[in-house]
């Protein structure tokens, strides 16, 4: 808060008086070829403005630490079920005992495999484990074992694409010019163990240690600074998360630790007087840390850039000069803090650890990993669109709900309308999510329990073909579906609708004829009120023969036959 | 058959013994102690050493220093038999002092769980016994393939070495004399100016007596034996930096105590719980390690030492006519071996002296510690060439020093996994010695 009258950032919500209709800017990367990846030919960065009005540039990096999803421990075979009690999760190799010794859990390397490959990362043949020295309660052997020398996969990308930027719901979304896309290199993916966890606030004075996360398998995965504002480093974040748990390598929940990423900052302008700060390669870096939200990294991330540029702008005055070093983000205050600096960090003194041999793998059993890979996010999304002809919001709102479009594609081989999947999408989207919880843990107030729904593929692709062929009529169709999710009924539409006694009266029926006749003549105003030219008035009628049918009659036929019938 | 367990190994039957260890009492057995158990050995108690393994006479022991067990040494050292552990020496070079058998099998062998780690890529698991078949007995029972042990030979890799060995069609006790077709090597390297002139004389003697028994001798080069004694010294301090590490007093042991809210950082709470509770040789080490593991001397330091042991590796496969299946296994097609010229075991001695005296107080002994922490450093120079490579080594009694009645020992090296014909080959030499 502090900073904002000292430099202005261009958002879409407060566009700064002296410019008028720059968001974000698209600029040909030959000019700042450093900047990014040769692949990404043109594209688009946020700019962002101190106070002279002058283009700032930010240069982004992650860190991400997902938490495998393994039933055991990386070196122990200690199970990992994440909600036991504090301290009974665990086995004497987690806590350093004396004499145990770390074995290496193959699952883990197995799910950094998929992982690698679904990055399109280099898997590598040979790759070792380091120890990592630091002293900390929470480090039960006074080392981390990690993969600094030889880490188990190097290269990678992760494409961000037009619709992952349109399916971003946060600050930023359908700004204009917003980038087309964006290539993000990954520098490698490593094996790692988990820490403990401490709690400083539960017991004043005292620091509490869970060790039941201690040993836990975690694997580091490093972008290259190829993202360009805290927006774009939430849609790379949630893109990430999602490729995670499609392959399931990890839950990959921020709110529950299962991801963490560490966010390095740093601004330049090409046109700055400042020969540190004109070119990205020289500017002081940031790293922020312990953010526990997406929601909150794009904050973070967006305020460290604004400090940044406001310390460059007026730093040497206010004794304020920018070091490199690591800071947390206060949510409440919407502030970055100092959490140590550079000159205090550790040195690791890695060392190979004797302990664990060296993984070996061949290409037979990358090629057995690869084979196993599920349908990745990017290829399901676009097979979806053309194989059913989905629209790109129905395609992914399905694609965010667990279970949904595996769901949706069994209706789509059982019903008798195939070419037609907007027959289907809404009955989905609109009416089975309403039957759908919120989940209240989490902030981004997610619907759950979609598998849960007591309804079949065949169940729902019979309610849609008899309302196709109309055997139903929406109202009851609607009543059918209640009868399945609600009583659980496993019958089929037509079953239930013979259950309960519901059918559609044929359009040409007489008796529906003579309802509609003598509603006319026992409402002469209204009647009227039609030759007069009010249409309006046709809903009346209509509605007035669904309530006589119990909604067994179609309102379009009713309709068709009030209008013949008030014409004449 | 009763054995006594070296005190760092982790038992049901009593704590283990280092200062920062006091109150800790292990949840588990060692697998070997288990083996042991399992295979009908009783164990009868544990026995003394230096504080985490670090030394082999006991110096450093926090129950003070063993002793010789002959009438003729009250002074001398002494360290109990039965299972022990070996990282540069300690079960060949007490052993030797002793009079007694001390057998290191090839690195890998015998599972480490339960072994407190002191120079992970170098601890062995070692036998001290008073015959060669009595230590045959014990590491028949201990060498099993472990799954709680990463670097403990698998099933696979021991049928691999097997069949190896057969492939070589050496077979010992198959001519007319019991040796006949072996060949020994005398490694010129080992002839160094410290040695005495005793030692000198039984390994000279051995020698011929190994000849009359059908043995071919030979004089072989072990170049980089020079630097063994550094390599060892910046390698295994720098492993013990960090598997001492764990022993900040947080999880077990005794933490230091500080009402100074000054020094609540907690860092600073490990910092004075190890320096209050580590002895001054360990301390050293830890010194050592860590500053040869620091950023800037890593690459000039243990990085080259780490380099050199290969090279020390190297020159034992050099010598040898078995391949080294590790060496084979870790890079294919490097494996150098002397098929027709090579030697099927080495005979060096176990150490430049018989056993050291004692210092008179130990106020001197601190003294002279002081002055030149490393002198008894020059102690291992036999003993950690063997161990850098990961080799069976064992240490065999060869009679006594005609000036003081000391015993004095020889020590035979085989090729990684031939620990069976160096067991074959020591039973021969033991017997020299045993019936004269």
């Amino acid at each position: 808060m502090r900073y904002q009258s000292q430099f202005i950032v261009h958002s879409h919500t407060s566009p700064p008086s002296f410019i008028t209709n720059v968001q974000t800017q698209t600029i040909p990367l030959r000019n700042y070829r450093s900047l990014s990846t040769d692949k990404n030919t043109e594209t688009s960065r946020k700019v962002y403005y101190d106070s002279k009005g002058q283009e700032w540039y930010a240069t982004i990096g992650l860190e991400i630490h997902a938490q495998i999803s393994s039933p055991q421990k990386l070196f122990s075979g200690c199970r990992t079920d994440w909600d036991k009690e504090p301290n009974t999760n665990i086995f004497p190799q987690d806590i350093g005992i004396p004499g145990t010794l770390p074995v290496l859990n193959p699952d883990c390397i197995k799910k950094a495999v998929s992982t690698i490959l679904a990055l399109s990362g280099e898997v590598q043949l040979k790759s070792s484990f380091d120890r990592k020295h630091y002293f900390y309660p929470d480090q039960p052997l006074g080392y981390q074992i990690t993969q600094h020398y030889e880490p188990i996969g190097l290269g990678g990308q992760l494409v961000l694409n037009e619709q992952d930027y349109a399916s971003y719901s946060g600050e930023g979304k359908n700004t204009r010019n917003a980038p087309k896309g964006r290539i993000v290199r990954i520098k490698q993916v490593q094996l790692e163990q988990d820490t403990a966890k401490s709690f400083h606030d539960i017991v004043p004075n005292k620091v509490l240690i869970d060790f039941n996360r201690a040993g836990i398998g975690l694997m580091e995965i490093v972008t290259e600074p190829d993202l360009t504002s805290g927006e774009e480093a939430g849609i790379f974040l949630s893109k990430i998360r999602d490729l995670l748990q499609t392959i399931k390598a990890s839950n990959a929940q921020m709110e529950q630790g299962s991801l963490r990423c560490d966010v390095n900052v740093s601004v330049f302008s090409p046109t700055s007087d400042n020969p540190r700060y004109n070119q990205v390669n020289t500017a002081v870096r940031c790293e922020l840390k312990n953010m526990n939200s997406i929601k909150a990294v794009v904050a973070a991330t967006e305020r460290e850039i604004k400090r940044h540029i406001d310390v460059i702008e007026n730093g040497p005055e206010r004794d304020n000069q920018l070091v490199q070093e690591t800071r947390g983000y206060n949510v409440k205050d919407n502030e970055t803090f100092r959490i140590r600096a550079k000159e205090q960090a550790q040195d690791y003194r890695y060392m190979p650890e004797p302990d664990v041999p060296e993984i070996v793998l061949d290409d037979a059993i990358i090629s057995r990993v690869r084979a196993e890979l599920p349908e990745l996010p990017d290829q399901k999304l676009e097979r979806l669109m053309t194989q059913y002809g989905l629209k790109l919001e129905d395609a992914q709102t399905m694609m965010d709900v667990t279970g949904c479009t595996e769901f949706f594609e069994k209706v789509m081989r059982i019903t008798k309308n195939r070419e037609s999947s907007m027959a289907v999408v809404p009955w989905i989207t609109s009416e089975l999510f309403g039957y759908m919880k919120f989940d209240t843990s989490s902030p981004s107030a997610t619907k759950v329990g979609f598998e849960d729904l007591k309804i079949t593929p065949a169940q729902l692709a019979s309610i849609v073909d008899d309302l196709k062929s109309n055997k139903l009529t929406s109202a009851m169709a609607k009543k059918v579906l209640q009868k399945i999710v609600l009583e659980q009924n496993k019958g089929l539409a037509s079953e239930i609708a013979q259950q309960n006694g519901w059918t559609v009266i044929s359009d040409d029926s007489e008796d529906l004829r003579k309802m509609c006749e003598k509603l006319i003549s026992n409402n002469p105003k209204e009647a009227s009120k039609f030759k007069k030219g009010s249409n309006r008035v046709l809903g009346f009628f209509v509605g007035q023969v669904m309530k006589e049918t119990k909604g067994q009659a179609k309102p379009q036929v009713v309709s068709r036959i009030f209008t013949e019938l008030l014409s004449k | 058959m009763l054995v006594g367990i070296k005190d760092n190994f982790s038992t049901h039957i009593g704590p283990d013994d280092a200062e920062l260890t006091t109150y800790y009492q292990a949840p588990m057995n060692a697998t070997v102690v288990s083996l042991i158990e399992d295979g009908g050995g009783t164990v009868v108690g544990k026995t003394n050493l230096d504080e985490y393994g670090m030394g082999s006479m006991t110096t450093f022991s926090i129950h003070g220093q063993t002793k010789m067990p002959q009438g003729v040494g009250e002074s001398r050292i002494f360290t109990s038999p039965g299972g022990s552990s070996d990282t540069g020496g300690s079960v060949r070079l007490p052993a030797a002092w002793c009079g007694i058998v001390g057998f290191k099998p090839s690195y890998g062998q015998c599972s480490r769980y339960g072994l407190l780690a002191f120079a992970s890529s170098l601890d062995t698991v070692g036998i001290l016994s008073k015959t060669v078949e009595d230590a045959r007995k014990v590491y028949r029972t201990i060498s099993k393939p472990d799954q709680l042990d990463m670097t403990c030979l698998s099933e696979n890799f021991r049928d691999e070495m097997a069949r190896l060995i057969r492939q070589s069609g050496r077979q010992i006790s198959a001519g007319s004399l019991p040796l006949d077709g072996i060949a020994i090597g005398i490694p010129q390297e080992y002839y160094v100016h410290e040695l005495d002139d005793d030692i000198i004389r039984v390994w000279k003697e051995t020698a011929n007596n190994l000849a009359q028994l059908g043995a071919e001798i030979r004089p072989i080069s072990l170049p980089h034996t020079k630097y063994a004694l550094s390599v060892y010294y910046i390698l295994a301090p720098a492993e013990a930096s960090s598997n001492l590490a764990r022993y900040d007093g947080v999880r077990y042991g005794k933490l230091a105590q500080t009402l100074d809210p000054k020094d609540c950082e907690v860092y600073k709470i490990a910092a004075k719980t190890r320096s209050e509770n580590f002895g001054p040789e360990v301390q050293r080490r830890i010194f050592i390690g860590t500053h040869s593991l620091t950023a800037g001397t890593y690459e000039g330091y243990f990085l080259k030492a780490q380099k050199l042991r290969r090279l020390i590796q190297k020159d034992f496969d050099t010598a040898f006519n078995l391949p080294n299946l590790l060496a084979t296994e870790n890079n294919p097609g490097s494996a150098v071996y002397n098929k027709d010229g090579g030697v099927d075991a080495i005979l060096m001695p176990t150490s430049v002296t018989a056993a050291p005296e004692i210092p008179t107080s130990p106020s001197s002994d601190l003294e002279a510690k002081n002055k030149d922490p490393t002198a008894a450093y020059v102690n291992d120079i036999m003993t950690v060439p063997a161990s850098l490579a990961g080799l069976p080594a064992i240490s065999i009694p060869a009679g006594l020093s005609s000036s003081n009645g000391l015993p004095l020992s020889l020590q035979l090296v085989g090729q990684f996994g031939d620990d069976d014909l160096v067991l074959d080959i020591a039973r021969h030499i033991h017997n020299i010695y045993q019936s004269p």
